[in-house]
């Protein structure tokens, strides 16, 4: 049952291009109707789960590598289904009217399907293998959602940055999975909660925490990672709705909040998420107040949300666990429903760049009233649901005692403040105020497009209002996540506590925020200019665009030459320290008893002074020459130490080669016979010295030492009884080993047929 | 039987490639010729796997003259398992040369992809090292007339700095084995292996290792022995590349692991920390190589090197684990590399056009052909669930298990390399597959055709998606595969050596 | 015994080598064919020389009368094999030159890869 939840809509999704006409026209149906389904088989789930009795499901994958198929719907995992499934329903609706039109609307909700079935899968996963792999699955969905519009340049630049980004990521955090699995020798969430405390005494701990917090960061845009998400925008709007705030970019958090339990109690883990995530507050902040274009807005407000999640996670406490598992459930529902607004506004007026815009509030009245009340969420104002979780976020906060309390307490209240001031800039510049320059006369929303951001505005003031309803959700996902039984208290008014007195100041803060906002935003220019070019992504894009060609061409510069002298580099540095290693036996060894004759002194001085006339040859017909002095001599020399045969054979192949090489230079018209410099000569001399005296060396180690017996005796024995032949070579070479033979005639075949086939073709083009 | 199974898949594309000289010209014939023969190998080579898997190593010793005095075939999971990825490999590729190539090109090229994949079959099943040499030589002859008999000016530049290179490393293995035979008097893989272990690790074995490490290293184009590659492989017809992409390197890569495991496994010391910086040279350097490209085929040429790297990997960490690796990353990466150099063939058969940035709204124009290359792109880079992920992740594993520094810069390398393949399969995706149609149309090609192009490709791409979930079974066979490459006792066993007492 | 050809064989390497550094197309095949020589010498060497004898199977023969008959089959081969990538590579050299109009590697460097 619970394999539904990714297998259903990811078949659905990949089912979408083959569907017949009354369903392709009205895909969005189609897709909210799945949704839909999920959504009842997850709510059919809660009492289940809420009893503690959570579904799972196993079946081995790939054991030999701890891989199972193991799924669990806990708590936190059927929380963060309902939400997928909620959210998604509602968004799909919506793009039905909204995407009617759209080139790539098939494209569209296919992968918006799969995506969906990815992110359910993501969080029912119970084996980090499978948990990584709709990890990358959301991933690559994702890249084609942004990419849909392919045409445009600036899409697919978005589609490959946001994908290079959290690919990053996923491989840090893979990394850090499998050391996970070589301390523990698991894969399974639950064994891995159950065994803790082996996992945190071990020696690998500190490069886990650090790749895994890599894979949460780069998925949810916490700072410095953050500049994917705001590119990511070109998406059509539902796909930010879902993706880029609701689900996608929670997959950070969702992996911060399972892995709590663990390392909730180690200080780089807790100190990192707390850090980053107030900064990503604050950053994402205060570039969200300096944005006008209102996807741009939302993006940045994102960012900063999640920052404030991720730190409060970060902080683990069963207070902070409590507020950041609520945020996030009011967090999905406001900032869909915003972004909703937006794509809405976007699809009646033309534009959603606030400057054009304005007093919209007396032209679609209707989206007014559902973007006030998603926007207050956002900005914290009670009753609505906003309200409440940032309410439970300062509690939690100043409830951790301590200095560094009092700070987080502190950068909330500024971060709150923030927030409530770029919420206002969204409501009151887009709604309040004159007509602006691109809006047009009054008009009503269609409904289709107005109804889904209004269920998420009315599900923001119910749960503002009466909060308790969603306690049934909400204290299974923090008992999943604490692993500890707790009671989850959740009211609308809390009396008059420090909280309710900072939440107040954060709202006093935020007006004047916004009310000095020009100077605020002038003031930290200099510094937000350069925190939102992405100076790191584009170094990086502009080295492997340019510098690295540039230095793969150098290097790779198509001269045979140097290729050769850095294979043969290569051998002389390997055979040399191998011989290093080896210690051969003294070669002195080798002079004892032996008596040559001059023949033997004659023969090899010879060859030697062959050799080294080719330096003093520039001629190529001179080198010719020398070359079959040398063959000569080779073929004498097989004569002398007693093989007759090898020295016919060479005598008349050198010859071949002879005339083969005349023939051919007899034809060149012009010969290249430029010396090159003198330096140049002396080091390729030098180099060429080197290596003859290095074969020669190891020529001599091997001689020096002794021979096992060779299985030569073999073939003279069994040569004339066996095989019926005196010649033994003759009889190795047809009989023993006639595969070689084989092989060897293969290759004198392949080459005539070679050369044959060469110049004819040769030919026929001339 | 046995005999017959292991000689078939040298003999059986010897005999065809006959044939089809005697045939010169007639394309009708050679085109079914081949892809029978191809065929007729895949299915011995499977059955003989199985065989393997169910009753052990296989030896044939032809002529009946008995190991180590006659030549020795021999059958383990790896070479069978080899095999049959190549014949596999094959058969993809001789039915799309008979469809991209032009028909003059066709004719001069079958004779030579079947002697070909006779020098491969040999290089593979064989059990004596001159042996291995020989057929080295059937194999590089035979890819040396591929690449050069177009005749053209690119194609003379491009085979004579191959050939020359080349030739250089034969040269290097010839001595080698020359060496090999002066110091341990024998020249049947399974003997030296005893020999070289009654040896102890005495003598001056290791320089001349270094000699074969470099001759067949240059052959896998592992860095820095990789210069020759990225030229070759562009000069030579599209469809011959899809078998040269996948398996061509592969043999040197085989080379490495069957000797240096068989036969050369006692000198870990020396030549671990030398495989391990070649591996990740190849894996980091191939793959940025890729970045710098602008040619589809040529960006996964480069990949090529970094591939092998990644395969080197598993043999330089040396455990059962790794070898198993590295292993399953080659048998489960050779049909994906065929099916993207089929893509690229395709396409170049398709637009005419080569250069990623002269194409353009290829997914919009060829839907089945962009998910043909989306899968095989994405199991090469890695993503889970394709096979390119499994491999990679067992290698991950069984590299941090080894826990110690070499270990753990590699995995750094091989992450790195992931990441920059993932990249620039993204930007081929990104440039070719995305945005605008560019430049004119080449001519019109039907569906029915366009079907007849594809229908290879999605048999190869198809392995890799039944490997994402087979990729439990795979992993059996190449833990097998690992544990008789470094246990050779079986190997040793199978050969049967009639050495006196 | 072997001594002197041992030195023999490193001077051809080496003199190889140094053809295969030069700008010329057909220095570099001359190269190359040093190079399998001395490959061939080595092969031959290692076999141990000896002097005096044929390998024609007699009443009375041993390995210690004639060559190892195993190296000098070994050294057959490797020549013919040789010689066909020879004829190729001299074919190849000479289609080049044809093209380029010259046998000057560096005008070989249109493939960079």
């Amino acid at each position: 049952m619970i394999l539904l939840f990714f297998a259903f809509p990811a078949a659905a999704g990949a089912l979408i291009p083959f569907l017949p006409g009354l369903l392709r026209r009205n895909l969005g149906v189609f897709s909210a109707g799945v949704a839909a389904l999920l959504f009842a088989l997850a709510v059919s789930q809660i009492p289940e789960v809420s009893n503690g009795r959570y579904p799972s499901f196993t079946f081995p994958w790939v054991p030999a590598l701890g891989a199972h198929l193991s799924l669990l719907l806990d708590g936190y995992a059927l929380f963060f289904t309902l939400l997928i499934t909620g959210v998604g329903f509602l968004i799909f609706a919506y793009s039905q009217r909204y995407m009617s039109e759209h080139p790539r609307r098939v494209k569209f909700y296919s992968w918006m399907l799969v995506f969906a079935g990815a992110m359910l899968g993501l969080v029912t996963s119970s084996n980090l293998i499978l948990l990584y792999f709709f990890w990358e699955m959301t991933t690559i969905s994702s890249f084609f959602l942004i990419g849909l519009f392919d045409s445009q340049e600036e899409a697919r630049w978005n589609a490959v940055k946001a994908l290079a980004v959290t690919i990053l990521g996923g491989l840090a955090m893979l990394a850090g999975f499998i050391l996970i699995y070589v301390t523990l020798g698991t894969f399974e969430l639950t064994e891995i909660w159950s065994r803790g405390a082996e996992l945190r005494d071990s020696p690998l701990l500190i490069p886990i925490v650090i790749l895994v917090i890599l894979g949460a960061l780069t998925k949810s845009a916490i700072f410095p990672f953050h500049s994917w998400l705001p590119s990511a925008m070109v998406a059509p709007t539902p796909v930010s709705a879902y993706l880029h705030s609701a689900t996608m970019v929670k997959g950070g958090v969702f992996l911060v909040a399972r892995l709590t339990p663990l390392f909730a109690s180690v200080p780089l883990w807790e100190w990192t998420l707390i850090t980053l995530g107030l900064a990503t507050l604050l950053i994402g902040g205060f570039l969200a107040l300096r944005e006008s274009d209102l996807k741009g807005l939302l993006a940045y407000s994102t960012i900063s949300q999640l920052g404030m999640m991720v730190a409060l996670y970060g902080l683990g406490t069963e207070l902070a666990v409590k507020a950041a598992t609520l945020h996030l459930m009011s967090h999905a529902i406001f900032k869909a429903g915003l972004f909703l607004v937006a794509g809405t506004i976007e699809y009646l007026v033309g534009t959603r760049d606030l400057r054009p815009l304005g007093g919209l509030a007396w032209v679609i009245p209707g989206l007014a009233a559902v973007a006030a009340v998603v926007s207050l969420s956002l900005a914290g104002i009670p009753p609505l649901s906003g309200f409440v979780s940032k309410e439970a976020l300062i509690e939690a906060s100043v409830a951790s005692a301590g200095l560094s309390g009092w700070l987080m307490t502190a950068i909330l209240v500024i971060g709150s403040a923030v927030t409530l001031a770029y919420s206002m800039k969204f409501l009151l510049g887009a709604f309040w105020g004159g007509r602006g320059d691109a809006v047009g006369p009054r008009r009503w929303a269609p409904l289709p497009l107005l109804i889904p951001p209004s269920v998420l505005a009315l599900a923001a003031l119910v749960i503002g209002v009466y909060p308790a309803l969603v306690g049934a959700i909400i204290s299974p996902a923090v008992e999943s996540i604490t692993q500890k039984p707790v009671h989850v208290s959740l009211y609308f008014w809390p009396g008059l506590t420090l909280p309710l007195a900072l939440s107040a100041l954060a709202i006093l803060l935020g007006i004047g925020v916004y009310w000095r906002m020009e100077i605020i935003n002038r003031l930290l220019a200099p510094l937000t200019t350069h925190l939102t070019l992405d100076l790191g992504y584009r170094y990086i894009v502009g080295l492997s665009c340019r510098t690295v060609p540039r230095i793969y061409l150098r290097l790779q510069n198509g001269d045979l030459r140097v290729y050769l002298v850095v294979i043969m580099a290569v051998v002389m540095a390997l055979v040399a320290a191998g011989l290093l290693v080896s210690a051969p036996p003294p070669l002195a060894d080798l002079a004892e008893g032996v008596n040559l004759g001059v023949l033997d002194y004659a023969l090899a001085g010879l060859v030697t002074l062959g050799a080294v006339a080719l330096l003093f040859r520039r001629r190529p017909l001179d080198l010719v020459l020398v070359l079959g002095f040398v063959g000569s001599l080779v073929a004498a020399a097989f004569a002398l130490y007693s093989a007759p045969d090898l020295a016919i054979t060479s005598i008349v192949v050198e010859l071949l080669a002879m005339v083969l090489l005349m023939l051919a230079l007899s034809r060149m018209l012009k010969l290249f016979n430029v010396s090159a410099s003198r330096p140049a000569i002396t080091l390729q001399a030098l180099f060429s010295v080197a290596f003859g005296g290095l074969v020669t060396l190891l020529l001599l180690s091997v001689l020096a030492t002794p021979q096992s017996p060779s299985i030569s005796p073999f073939f003279i024995e069994n040569s004339p009884a066996m095989a019926k032949a005196k010649n033994v070579v003759n009889t190795i070479l047809v009989d023993f080993r006639g595969f070689d033979t084989l092989g060897e005639i293969a290759v004198v075949a392949i080459a005539a047929l070679a050369i044959f086939v060469m110049v004819r073709a040769a030919k026929e083009r001339v | 039987m046995t005999d017959f199974l292991l000689v078939a898949p040298v003999l059986l594309p010897l005999a065809g490639a006959i044939l089809l000289v005697i045939a010169w010209g007639r394309l009708p014939v050679a085109r079914a010729v081949s892809v029978t023969v191809a065929a007729a190998v895949a299915v011995v080579a499977f059955y003989t796997l199985f065989t393997v898997q169910a009753d052990g190593i296989l030896a044939s010793t032809l002529g009946n003259w008995p190991a180590p005095f006659g030549i020795v075939l021999v059958a383990d999971l790896f070479s069978a398992s080899m095999v049959s990825a190549t014949a596999l490999v094959a058969i993809v590729a001789l039915a799309l040369i008979g469809l991209v190539q032009e028909p003059a090109q066709q004719k001069r090229v079958y004779p030579f992809m079947l002697f070909l994949l006779a020098g491969v079959n040999g290089a593979f099943m064989t059990g004596d090292l001159f042996n291995l040499f020989v057929f080295f030589e059937v194999t590089l002859l035979a890819s040396y007339a591929l690449m050069a008999i177009g005749a053209q000016k690119l194609q003379m530049e491009a085979a004579f700095k191959y050939v020359v290179i080349n030739v250089v490393a034969s040269s290097l293995f010839l001595v080698g084995v020359g060496l090999l035979y002066g110091e341990l008097g024998t020249l049947n893989m399974a003997h030296l292996s005893v020999r070289v272990a009654e040896a102890g690790g005495g003598g001056v074995i290791t320089p001349v290792a270094a000699l074969l490490l470099v001759a067949f290293g240059i052959k896998a184009a592992v860095v820095p022995l990789h210069f020759w590659l990225p030229g070759a492989y562009v000069a030579i017809p599209s469809g011959v590349a899809i078998f040269f992409g996948a398996v061509l390197t592969k043999v040197g890569v085989y080379s490495i692991i069957r000797v240096f495991t068989l036969v050369l496994g006692h000198d870990q010391d020396f030549f671990q920390p030398v495989l391990l910086s070649m591996a990740g040279l190849s894996m980091v350097l191939g793959a940025l190589g890729a970045v710098a490209q602008r040619g589809f085929r040529s960006i996964l040429t480069w990949d090529i090197i970094s591939q092998v790297g990644f395969i080197l990997m598993g043999l330089g960490l040396f455990t059962v684990a790794s070898v198993s690796a590295g292993v399953f990353f080659m048998l489960q990466y050779m049909p994906v590399k065929a099916a993207l150099f089929s893509v690229a063939a395709v396409v170049e058969r398709l637009r005419g056009a080569r250069g990623i940035y002269r194409l353009g709204g290829l997914a919009a124009a060829y839907p089945f052909l962009a998910v043909l290359f989306l899968i095989p792109a994405l199991s090469l880079s890695g993503a889970p669930p394709f096979s390119g992920f499994w491999a990679k992740l067992a290698l991950l594993q069984s590299g941090l298990q080894v826990g110690s520094i070499g270990g753990y810069a590699i995995v750094a390398a091989a992450l790195c390399a992931s990441f920059i393949t993932l990249f620039v399969m993204f930007k081929i995706w990104q440039w070719a597959f995305w945005g605008e149609a560019k430049g004119a149309p080449a001519a019109h090609v039907s569906p029915m055709a366009q079907g007849r192009l594809l229908m290879p490709i999605a048999a190869v791409a198809a392995v890799t998606v039944i490997l994402a979930f087979a990729a439990g079974g795979l992993h059996d066979i190449t833990t097998t595969v690992a544990q008789q490459l470094l246990d050779p006792s079986d190997y040793v066993e199978a050969v049967n050596l009639a050495l006196p007492r | 015994m072997e001594i002197p050809l041992s030195i023999a064989v490193g001077a051809l390497a080496g003199g190889g080598l140094f053809l295969l550094l030069q700008r010329s197309v057909i220095k570099m095949v001359i190269g190359l064919l040093l190079l399998s020589h001395a490959a061939n010498l080595t092969i031959f060497i290692v076999g141990r020389l000896r002097k005096g004898g044929t390998p024609i199977v007699q009443e009375d023969i041993s390995l210690q009368t004639f060559a190892d008959p195993l190296v000098q089959a070994l050294i057959l081969t490797a020549i013919v094999i040789g010689f066909g990538v020879a004829a190729f590579l001299v074919t190849i050299a000479f289609q080049a030159h044809r093209k380029t109009g010259s046998d000057d590697l560096d005008d070989m460097r249109d493939l960079r890869g």
